[in-house]
């Protein structure tokens, strides 16, 4: 899967900032962008899910980005945004801090991640971009919503649940 | 999709209504292999099958169905008494089609084993048949050939074809639709007068329902003598069903000679509900075949991809709300006018009018289904060698097509469950216990205060309360010092990891035990119930919802958010007084209620939320009946009733169990529906 | 009307004029075609065109024509229309 970034050529990707970083995600997946909306929250999950919005009718389930990066919460502002995916043939929506542009990166401008030294689980990145002199993050969105995550999420409340009883 | 890939898809899709209408014809002519009409049916649909498969390349069906039909061929022309075990082939040989079907349609190059083997059975048994029949009488074999050529296309007399038709169409008749049935014999000069049999079907099929016709060209003659405007039709009858009148029929054809046409106006025919059709070993009488062998005519004009209908249905549940909002609204209330407020009621209306047409859509009758199970109650009875009696009533029940696929698989359990279980293990027994011989199975829908109802009785032994309850103890699914009420022992069965049975049967006993009907059930949101006389027998119920999308519920506000209850199990709702809450071991509290200890359950507690605590006497208790018993849910206000569209709340979420979905309000923000099973108090009540 | 080796192929939508052509050029031709292909992309404008498949079919046997011989056709402007010509 990561591989792909790797070959050459030009490929879209759409940047928004978490905090003071600046990361981006391949622009084929995203739906739409929305402004920050009221979120319904469903009880018993985990702290990043923030809980379910209706869009134009249909609920999608809402992730709060910073969260799931273990980044500290912070209170929706005129710019907060929701970036709004297709996973898996399932709309996603994900809270980010500021959209910033729509880019095009050439693979030549990319590299592997480093190892250390960022905030987040490097296991999200798929590779770092180097773009005049700031660095944007290239997110592996499905790694981002990956499995073990869900797994995890059941693990949560059958814990809950065995100790509730 | 193209043309082509169009009329690919409604053949294939004809081909698997012939096979599937094949597979229950088979059983029923297994039943009685005297019936000659029935033979003829099935005949038919190989023969068209045929067709199909070779039109579009499915060389290996096409192959086998050819073998196939010769031999129903020649029983068919000789009349002659088939072999037991010959019959039996022919129900195997359904089953071979079947799958060499799915592997024609998936592209698999493998067979099934069981294709090669019994096609090398059909094959010797038409030669053995064939040779026979050749000694015996050369000339007669020779026009049985011709007679099988002639066959082409139609294969029996016309007016029975032109009756089909007629039942298939009353069939679909419904309020406000007329069925004529029109004879058009046009003059040889018609073209001359500028009148084609096509320009009159034309202008009726603009305002037709359906419309099927049915052309006579037997008398159309070779070219040496053939004109190509001389008309040589003999005549055509048209059956259609329409809104017109006849007045309206009649003006179609004012320009034509009065012995040139005739209309026949034909009257519905009147659907008798709840009438036990009894589908005997012995007892299948003409009127049963004349019932079903309708169903190979055309159902419906149009065919609809379901996801289409599914949207559609999605917009109306928007319309609903938006509607529903609307109605609510203050503001528009506290308008006093009175055109306005008859405008709300008028699209009050007809928004309910047009959510029920859109529901009726999705609605199919049950029939196919409890058709199937005919051929599972042969199979089980046959395996297990017990005689059964099915009795099948409320067919035309009609229930949500997406309901219906995932009911099979539940329906089959429960029926080989309770012919394997059910039934007492042979006929001696069921004698001594003063019973017939055969064993009756009943299966029946119906209609029950808004919900489905798809039962599956049998007059066996019953439940053994005691045996259950010992082995539910045994298993430690229980600790066997609750005091249960009889529904609750009998719910104990369908508990994961619980099988009564002695030992574990081919059938029903595979690994898996009703606990997956249950799941599959509930999936539907329905539930199952049992009663069980014990001598008489058991009754395994499954108490469905009219419509996956839309339910009645109950919104509350409990914890800071508008939570749903549905309605369906919501038994009352009250604000306690002090003295009938109580504490148990200092943690959980139950209301008496009647002699009866419920226990409350607090949302705040299940989701784990942060909220003030008020005490139950300050808010209210709503009641629910849940599968574990009753459970007062506490909540801070009721907010009202309503009908909402559940929506899932997206594949992570779904995991979530105590939440079955959400539903969007009139005001545009999501309430939770709550699913009560999932609902447990934190500590056992004691028993009142 | 396309004419291919031993296959002719014709629209469903014959006029009355086209199909006396028709008739005239499948006339001296009967004896070397073997198969008629009938297009079914339009619905049938003429019961005659049925009329004159019949009676080709019946002056030769032989003759293939897959249109004919399914015995129906299916056209939203007509519904379903069938249609028989065996004896």
């Amino acid at each position: 899967m990561s591989e792909k970034t790797v070959k050459a050529g030009r490929e879209r990707f759409l940047t928004f900032y978490l905090g003071d970083e600046q990361y981006g995600i391949a622009i084929n997946r995203i739906k739409e962008i929305i402004a920050m909306m009221k979120v319904t929250s469903v009880p018993k999950t985990p702290l990043f899910m923030r809980g379910v919005i209706n869009l134009r009718g249909s609920i999608i389930p809402i992730v709060d980005t910073r969260l799931r990066f273990n980044m500290e919460y912070r209170e929706p502002d005129m710019y907060t945004a929701i970036i709004i995916m297709e996973v898996d043939k399932v709309n996603i929506g994900f809270i980010v801090d500021r959209v910033e542009e729509v880019l095009s990166i050439d693979a030549s401008h990319m590299s592997a991640p480093p190892k250390f030294g960022n905030q987040i689980d490097t296991d999200f990145i798929c590779s770092v971009a180097q773009i005049e002199n700031s660095v944007v993050m290239i997110l592996d969105i499905l790694k981002l919503f990956e499995d073990d995550e869900l797994v995890n999420f059941e693990q949560i409340q059958q814990k809950q649940i065995t100790e509730g009883l | 999709m193209t043309k082509q890939e169009q009329v690919k898809a409604i053949f294939i899709e004809e081909a698997g209504e012939i096979i599937e209408k094949l597979d229950i014809d088979i059983i029923r002519f297994e039943e009685n292999s005297s019936d000659f009409n029935l033979l003829n049916e099935i005949f038919r649909g190989v023969h068209t099958l045929k067709g199909n498969a070779n039109a579009f390349g499915f060389t290996r069906l096409g192959e086998f169905v050819h073998y196939f039909e010769d031999v129903l061929d020649y029983y068919r022309s000789t009349k002659e008494d088939i072999e037991e075990h010959n019959l039996e082939l022919f129900v195997e040989s359904v089953d071979v089609i079947k799958e060499v079907m799915t592997c024609e349609l998936d592209a698999i190059d493998t067979l099934p084993k069981s294709y090669s083997e019994c096609l090398e059975k059909i094959k010797t048994l038409v030669s053995i048949k064939k040779s026979k029949d050749i000694s015996l009488d050369k000339q007669n074999d020779v026009s049985e050939l011709i007679d099988l050529a002639s066959e082409f296309g139609f294969s029996e007399e016309p007016e029975n074809i032109l009756l089909k038709s007629i039942k298939a169409h009353q069939a679909i008749q419904d309020d406000g639709l007329n069925l004529y049935k029109i004879d058009l014999t046009l003059d040889v000069d018609c073209y001359k007068r500028g009148f084609d049999h096509l320009l009159f079907i034309k202008n009726l099929a603009e305002e037709a329902k359906s419309i099927e016709s049915f052309f006579n060209m037997q008398n159309v003659e070779t070219l040496d003598t053939f004109k190509s405007d001389t008309n040589y039709i003999k005549n055509v009858e048209i059956v259609v069903l329409t809104p017109l009148s006849y007045e309206n029929i009649e003006e179609f054809f004012e320009f034509l000679s009065e012995d040139e046409y005739s209309i026949e106006s034909i009257k519905p025919v009147v659907v008798k509900e709840d009438e036990p059709l009894v589908v005997n070993n012995k007892s299948i009488g003409a009127s049963d075949d004349t019932l079903s062998t309708s169903t190979i005519t055309q159902k419906s004009t149009i065919r609809i991809d379901t996801l289409k209908l599914d949207e559609l249905f999605d917009s109306v549940g928007e319309l609903v709300i938006a509607q529903n909002f609307i109605a609510q609204n203050e503001k528009i209330r506290s308008v006093e006018d009175e055109s306005i407020g008859r405008t709300i009621d008028t699209l009050s209306k007809i928004t309910k009018i047009i959510q029920d047409r859109v529901m009726s859509l999705r609605m199919v009758a049950i029939k196919d289904t409890f058709e199937k199970m005919k051929r599972v109650v042969r199979d089980t009875s046959k395996k297990t060698g017990k005689e059964v009696h099915l009795v099948v009533q409320g067919e035309e029940t009609e229930i949500d097509k997406t309901m219906i696929d995932s009911l099979s698989d539940p329906l089959i359990h429960i029926i080989r469950n309770a012919i394997d279980h059910g039934l007492e293990a042979n006929a001696d027994e069921r004698i001594k216990a003063g019973k017939s011989r055969e064993g009756k199975i009943t299966l029946k829908a119906f209609h029950k205060s808004g919900s489905i109802v798809i039962s599956v009785s049998d007059d066996g032994r019953g439940i053994n309360k005691e045996r259950v309850l010992s082995k539910a103890i045994e298993r430690g699914i229980v600790s066997g010092d609750e005091n249960f009420t009889d529904s609750q022992i009998f719910a104990l069965i369908m508990q994961p990891g619980f099988s009564t049975a002695e030992t574990i049967s081919d059938l029903s006993g595979r690994g898996v035990g009703l606990d997956v009907v249950k799941t599959s059930i509930e999936k539907l949101r329905g539930k199952i119930e049992i009663d069980s006389k014990e001598g008489e027998g058991t009754t395994f119920s499954m108490v469905l919802p009219l419509t996956l999308a839309i339910i009645d519920g109950m919104l509350v506000h409990a914890a800071g958010e508008i939570y749903i209850i549905p309605t369906l199990s919501v038994v009352e709702s009250f604000r306690p007084e002090k003295e009938i809450v109580h504490m148990a071991k200092g943690k959980s509290e139950f209301v008496s209620l009647r002699g009866q200890n419920i226990p409350i359950i607090r949302l705040s507690d299940v989701f784990t939320l942060e909220t003030q605590r008020i005490e139950p006497w300050e808010g209210i208790l709503v009641c629910v009946e849940t599968e574990i018993g009753r459970i007062a849910i506490m909540v801070d206000s009721l907010i009202g009733r309503q009908q909402v569209v559940i929506k899932t709340l997206g594949k992570s979420l779904t995991k979530l169990k105590e939440v079955s979905g959400g539903a969007i309000l009139g005001n545009g923000e999501i309430a939770l529906i709550l699913n009560v099973d999932e609902l447990r108090p934190l500590i056992e009540v004691p028993h009142g | 009307m396309e004419f291919n080796g031993d296959a002719l192929m014709i629209d469903t939508d014959m006029s009355m004029e086209e199909i006396i052509k028709f008739e005239e050029f499948i006339r001296p031709r009967i004896d070397f075609i073997e198969t008629i292909e009938v297009e079914e992309g339009c619905a049938l404008k003429s019961s005659a065109l049925l009329s004159i498949l019949v009676s080709l079919k019946k002056t030769r046997p032989k003759l293939q024509i897959p249109f004919l011989e399914k015995g129906l056709s299916i056209a939203p402007a007509y519904g379903t229309i069938h249609w028989i010509y065996h004896d």
